[in-house]
């Protein structure tokens, strides 16, 4: 049975930087257990709708709540423990081993050596990345880096599944918790990409939910129960991932003419670009 | 690609051996010296009376403030997220400095306060010095946002090079001894040590030691980024401020009691990283012990090398540390730092 209220609520959102407004009247739920993308031109707020969420983009209007309080009330440790955040870009200059930087994710817990270092195994496994848990990060690839910060912030709300009590293990099970996703797609090859959607649909699984924010349309149909399209500081659609991206909605938000076609095995809708539309 | 990720020692081995060199160090230190001690040929009055008044303050200070100064340089590098920081940056050394020369200059000896507490008063103004630049750095980095890293850095600069103005003008206007004075202090001289220096030291140390708790995974979390330490649920401005206050003491207290010494808080967590890598909390502790060690031993070269007379230490760190340094950083070419 899930949950009713959804897990993180935005409500009229606005902010504001020295009169120039990024986002205005933005209102979007996202549902415990679902994975909502969130697309949109460049500039268009995406990030700093995800700054906004977190607290980190001071709001000039509105408010925020995950799992039904706000999230500046929070207990920073406490929504750590349930709310990760994995940036764009993160730069890293000192020699950690991937491992390292792995466990820094669990940070916020108090589990203990042995269950830190399971769930850290069993994370970078589900990546692929136990290869590079030995190598220094600052001489990983874009792509091998952007793999160690993902199993960072997936072991920082990971639910260890046979805790030494099982009334632990199934309180952090039960507990929703939320993954936030800048762009992590962006020095992906193919295959990995292909690990990225398939991570995102098992999350669900597990009772973590995601928000992704990304701007391959491919990948955002591929990945997510629903779409929300953001342009100009505001919320132009959100629903189901099928429903909402139409040619119509393309050419007005990206200003590209583009057709859809489906894939004749997985019945997987496709976009296929057809040049820049005039304005 | 060797998967055994290029460290040469574990943190823990390495604070190990550390531990276990030190007091071959420490006694080699307390014997070594103009006059040679042998605890094995019998000791004289005069020998003991040296051992204690002399050697024994003057070994514990050093490595009481080559422990401090290199463990602000840990904390330092962390907390500007690069490897090359130095605890010089926010300006508590030029602020020293001044504080130092302006007390010289101006006499101030007269302030009972410094001969009450068995001080000299410049040490009491390069620390009144040192502390009121790390304060308006702070200070001017800081806005309605929080402190800026980058800022403060920047901020720390112009500060120094400002201080370095004042230090200029001071040295135009002073006469023959104060000169004398000034750059002596500047050069970094433990031969002032004493107990009661030792004494003053101490719970300065405590205090230090006391703030610095527990922040070694704080500060780990933090080399990936602010905003990323905050997803972490680490408070980030307070940590901030907290590190900024611990370092500003440990090197305020070290400059103020033996003058600038350069490059203890650079190069030894810089070392400790290579050997061990940059977890605070192995890099910490381990490069508190090195930094101890080094100061020992290069104040022990300082008695030496030209005894009776003696080198500054500041230059004895210098001229050990510089080279090595480069040969070390030659040798991990391709690997990194």
């Amino acid at each position: 049975m899930r949950d009713v209220t959804p897990l993180l609520k935005i409500i009229d959102l606005g902010v504001q930087i020295q009169g120039v407004r990024l986002l205005s009247d933005i209102s979007l739920d996202v549902n415990s257990g679902e994975v909502l993308a969130l697309v949109g031109p460049n500039g268009s707020g995406k990030t700093t709708l995800l700054r906004a969420i977190i607290s980190e983009q001071k709001l000039s209007s509105g408010s925020v709540s995950f799992a039904g309080q706000s999230i500046p009330d929070w207990n920073p440790r406490e929504l750590a423990k349930r709310l990760a955040v994995l940036p764009q870009k993160s730069v890293l200059n000192f020699p950690f081993s991937g491992r390292e930087v792995v466990a820094l994710g669990r940070t916020p817990h108090e589990a203990g050596q042995q269950v830190d270092q399971k769930i850290i195994d069993e994370v970078l496994d589900y990546l692929d990345a136990g290869y590079l848990a030995d190598r220094l990060y600052p001489r990983l690839s874009g792509g091998e880096q952007q793999r160690i910060q993902l199993a960072r912030v997936l072991a920082q709300i990971w639910a260890d599944d046979n805790s030494r009590s099982e009334q632990n293990a199934k309180e952090s099970a039960d507990q929703p918790r939320l993954l936030l996703l800048d762009e992590p797609s962006s020095y992906f090859d193919l295959a990995h990409q292909q690990m990225l959607v398939e991570l995102v649909r098992q999350l669900a699984s597990r009772n973590i939910t995601v928000l992704i924010v990304v701007h391959d349309i491919n990948l955002a149909l591929a990945c997510a129960d629903r779409i929300a399209v953001m342009n100009c500081g505001r919320l132009v659609t959100c629903g189901k991932a099928d429903d909402v991206i139409t040619p119509a909605l393309i050419k007005k938000v990206f200003s590209v003419n583009a057709a859809f076609i489906r894939d004749p095995e997985t019945d997987q809708k496709i976009i296929s670009l057809r040049g820049v539309s005039e304005v | 690609m060797h998967s055994s990720n290029s460290r040469l020692v574990s943190g823990h081995r390495l604070i190990l051996w550390l531990t276990l060199a030190s007091p071959l160090v420490l006694v080699c230190a307390v014997l070594i010296g103009p006059t040679s001690i042998s605890p094995f040929s019998g000791m004289g009055a005069q020998d003991l009376m040296i051992l204690r008044e002399i050697r024994l303050p003057r070994v514990i200070l050093a490595a009481l403030i080559g422990a401090v100064l290199a463990m602000s340089g840990a904390v330092l590098q962390g907390l500007f997220r690069n490897p090359l920081a130095d605890p010089s940056l926010i300006g508590v050394s030029a602020g020293a400095s001044v504080g130092a020369s302006a007390t010289i200059l101006f006499g101030l000896g007269w302030i009972p306060f410094g001969a009450l507490i068995g001080i000299s008063s410049i040490a009491l103004g390069a620390f009144v010095g040192g502390m009121l630049a790390v304060l308006l750095v702070y200070r001017l980095a800081t806005g309605p946002e929080g402190t800026s890293v980058p800022t403060m850095l920047l901020v720390g600069i112009a500060i120094t090079a400002l201080a370095g103005a004042v230090n200029t003008l001071m040295i135009l206007v002073a006469d023959n001894e104060m000169l004398r004075r000034m750059s002596l202090w500047n050069m970094g001289n433990l031969d002032l040590a004493n107990w009661n220096r030792v004494l003053i030291c101490l719970p300065m140390i405590l205090v230090f030691l006391v703030l610095l708790k527990g922040q070694a995974a704080s500060l780990n979390a933090f080399l990936l980024g602010e905003s990323e330490a905050r997803h972490l649920g680490i408070n980030v401005s307070s940590i901030k401020r907290r590190l900024i206050l611990l370092t500003a003491l440990g090197v305020g207290i070290g400059t103020a009691l033996v003058g600038t010494i350069a490059f203890v808080g650079l190069i030894v967590p810089h070392l400790v990283r290579l050997m061990s890598g940059p977890d605070h909390r192995t890099l910490i502790p381990a490069s508190g012990i090195l930094g101890a060690l080094f100061l020992v031993l290069a104040d022990l070269l300082s008695r030496l090398l030209f005894a009776p007379a003696e080198l500054p230490v500041g230059v004895v760190t210098a001229f050990l540390g510089v080279p090595f340094f480069i040969f070390v950083l030659h040798q991990q070419r391709g690997r990194l730092l």
